[in-house]
């Protein structure tokens, strides 16, 4: 296996976590008898920001720009990253049901609060995230064996 | 691999060979072994996740969030003491455990036989009940339609067959307790992120430096007697810490990568043989109390960012939840003020619906039903674990079984006698001693933390024994699970609720 294909493996359990998380949120929309599109809406608009930060995050890990296993990196790229996609959600969420682009009416207030809640993503997201992890690397080298 | 028994026994040149050991109390002394090398300090997968996994219930997800609706986010200064309290508990629990690889069970024996029967006893008492259940299984059927009593029983079932079939238990039940706990967290974080405000966060944390606030109301014969519950219920409850020690030993923390691990009924012809007590090591060399204070700073790393942290964190996001509810919808005091606990997990999903669509009370009572599926898993291995562990050491006879078969024995016993009592009988116990019940679970924490200071001042040598300032927290922690448990029964004659 070489190096870049390695590092796009890196990318895999931070993806998967970040589509998790939407998944959920739509998957419990869809079972609680929501529409059927607005399901879909907070699934995609949800979990491909969180995913698609979660994949990033596991690429510089891998390619070394940010340290292993450490919990203050990974914070601090949520403390940005989450914010960002939960903006994402709220604007997406509004188009879709209004077909206006809205932004939270105290918008610095939003992002502070969704920064102070990211900590809390972040601890749940590395736990997962070195679990997976953890299990792919097991896999892989029992394969290669 | 070679057996650590004999790599580090220690070598006397001289014959006949005499093993060095560590007297402890009047049981069987401990052998000197070498200590493993620690583990980097950081680190995210371990044992922990068995105490998170219990402590993180209903004391986080109904009981604090409905003391905030109530008396308002300045009342959680208890909570932050109750938990600070559990992680110094923790921390001091594993300083047994590691440096000896023996149940803290164990050491009360060492200390005074009795005392370990008496733990024994309450466990049997107050665990058999299946009683825990009710609220997560109760919360599914909210959700699915399918009757409490019918999940209930087939998880149960589920449950004995799972721990039946695994090779190793810890390593199944850990892999499977870290995906739902991190389930948890990063859902009531993505939850939190969608309902909470700002304003909601700052008074749920400022709250916690309020010291000293107590409303009127708070000291009344309805009321203090479920502040004394919750502030129990902070972190693990009754012997939850007990049985962390076990779960620290089989994970091979310190001097317990000596001692075998619990396999499943499947397997239990392959378990090794179990010693008839720990081991210690050399504290008298350099290198070894090097090793020890790696193994401390990577407890201590659990205990802080892991335990602490995970279960502030999710209390602090079912109480953002809870503020959020009631902001939307203000009946919802009324209705978690009057109602019994089901009642008022149900009030306080639609109050979460009224807030955020039939999607949060959903998300809701699927959080409750996750707690209750973490906490079930836990509690039946811990229970069967602890009963094992007191079981194979001090009944004479015992022995022959081997720990997994009276493991097995245990689990399947307490699964056998759940499913009787949920069909036919009353699932907390009979109501004339759940009192008494009540009682015990709060009495063994103020008894488990006398037990700590007697075992890990008597029973470890000098240069392991814990600082004064770690006795002196310890000490206030039985002054305090004690002290508010009498005063609640003198003062009010209630014990907790």
């Amino acid at each position: 296996m070489d190096i870049r294909e390695a590092q796009w493996k890196e990318t895999l359990p931070g993806a998967a976590v970040g589509l998790a998380a939407g998944v959920v949120a739509g998957g419990l929309a869809a079972l609680v008898g929501q529409p059927l599109s607005w399901a879909l809406v907070t699934m995609l608009a949800l979990g491909v920001p969180l995913g698609l930060l979660g994949g990033t995050l596991g690429l510089l890990v891998a390619s070394g720009l940010l340290p292993r296993g450490r919990f203050a990196p990974v914070a601090l790229f949520w403390l940005v990253g989450f914010p960002l996609a939960r903006l994402i959600h709220e604007i997406a969420v509004s188009l879709v049901l209004t077909g206006q682009v809205r932004l939270p009416s105290d918008l610095a207030g939003f992002l502070a609060y969704q920064g102070l809640v990211s900590m809390g993503w972040a601890i749940g997201f590395l736990w997962l995230h070195e679990r997976i992890a953890l299990r792919m690397r097991t896999s892989a080298a029992t394969t290669s064996r | 691999m070679d057996d650590p028994n004999l790599v580090a026994r220690t070598e006397v040149s001289a014959p006949p060979e005499k093993e060095r050991v560590w007297p402890a109390g009047r049981l069987e002394a401990m052998p000197i072994r070498k200590l493993p090398d620690a583990p980097p300090s950081i680190h995210l997968l371990g044992p922990t996740v068995f105490l998170v996994a219990l402590g993180v219930g209903m004391g986080e997800a109904y009981m604090w969030p409905r003391l905030v609706l109530l008396f308002g986010p300045d009342i959680r200064w208890l909570f932050l003491i109750g938990v600070t309290l559990q992680a110094v508990v923790m921390l001091e629990m594993a300083r047994y455990a590691m440096a000896t690889g023996e149940s803290i069970f164990f050491g009360a024996a060492r200390v005074f036989k009795p005392i370990m029967w008496f733990f024994f006893i309450v466990a049997m008492a107050v665990y058999i009940w299946p009683g825990h259940l009710s609220a997560g299984a109760a919360a599914l059927e909210r959700i699915t339609g399918i009757p409490w009593t019918v999940s209930a029983c087939v998880g149960l079932v589920l449950v004995g067959i799972l721990f039946s079939l695994a090779k190793v238990i810890y390593n199944l039940l850990e892999n499977l307790l870290s995906i739902l706990i991190g389930l948890l967290v990063v859902s009531t974080a993505v939850v939190a992120a969608m309902v909470g405000t700002w304003q909601d966060l700052v008074t749920t944390v400022t709250g916690m430096f309020q010291f000293g606030y107590l409303p009127a109301d708070a000291l009344s014969a309805t009321w203090f007697p479920v502040i004394v519950g919750s502030i129990a219920f902070a972190g693990p409850s009754g012997m939850q810490q007990m049985w962390y020690t076990l779960h620290l030993r089989d994970s091979g923390a310190g001097m317990g990568s000596h001692i075998p691990k619990v396999r499943g009924l499947r397997h239990a012809g392959k378990e090794e043989e179990m010693p008839s007590r720990g081991f210690m090591f050399d504290t008298s060399d350099p290198t070894e109390m090097a090793k020890w204070k790696g193994w401390r700073r990577w407890v201590t790393f659990d205990a802080l960012l892991l335990f602490w942290g995970i279960t502030m964190l999710v209390t602090i996001s079912f109480t953002v939840l809870a503020q959020a509810a009631n902001r939307e919808s203000p009946n919802v005091k009324a209705l978690i003020e009057s109602g019994e606990r089901e009642a008022a997990l149900n009030g306080m999903s639609d109050a979460f619906a009224s807030a955020g669509g039939p999607v949060l009370g959903a998300v809701f009572l699927g959080f409750i039903a996750l707690i209750g599926l973490n906490a079930t898993l836990g509690l039946f291995d811990s229970f069967s674990r602890g009963q094992a562990d007191m079981t194979y050491h001090f009944v004479r006879g015992a022995k022959r079984f081997g720990m997994s078969r009276l493991y097995a024995g245990f689990l399947w016993g307490v699964i056998t006698f759940g499913i009787v009592i949920l069909l036919w009988g009353p699932a907390k116990g009979p109501g004339a001693i759940l009192d008494v019940l009540a009682f015990l679970s709060t009495f063994a924490m103020g008894a488990y933390c006398v037990v700590l200071l007697l075992v890990n001042n008597r029973m470890l040598p000098k240069p392991i024994r814990p600082k004064l300032i770690t006795n002196i927290v310890v000490g206030l922690g039985a002054v305090f699970y004690l002290g508010m448990l009498f005063y609640s029964l003198i003062r009010f004659g209630v014990v907790v609720d």
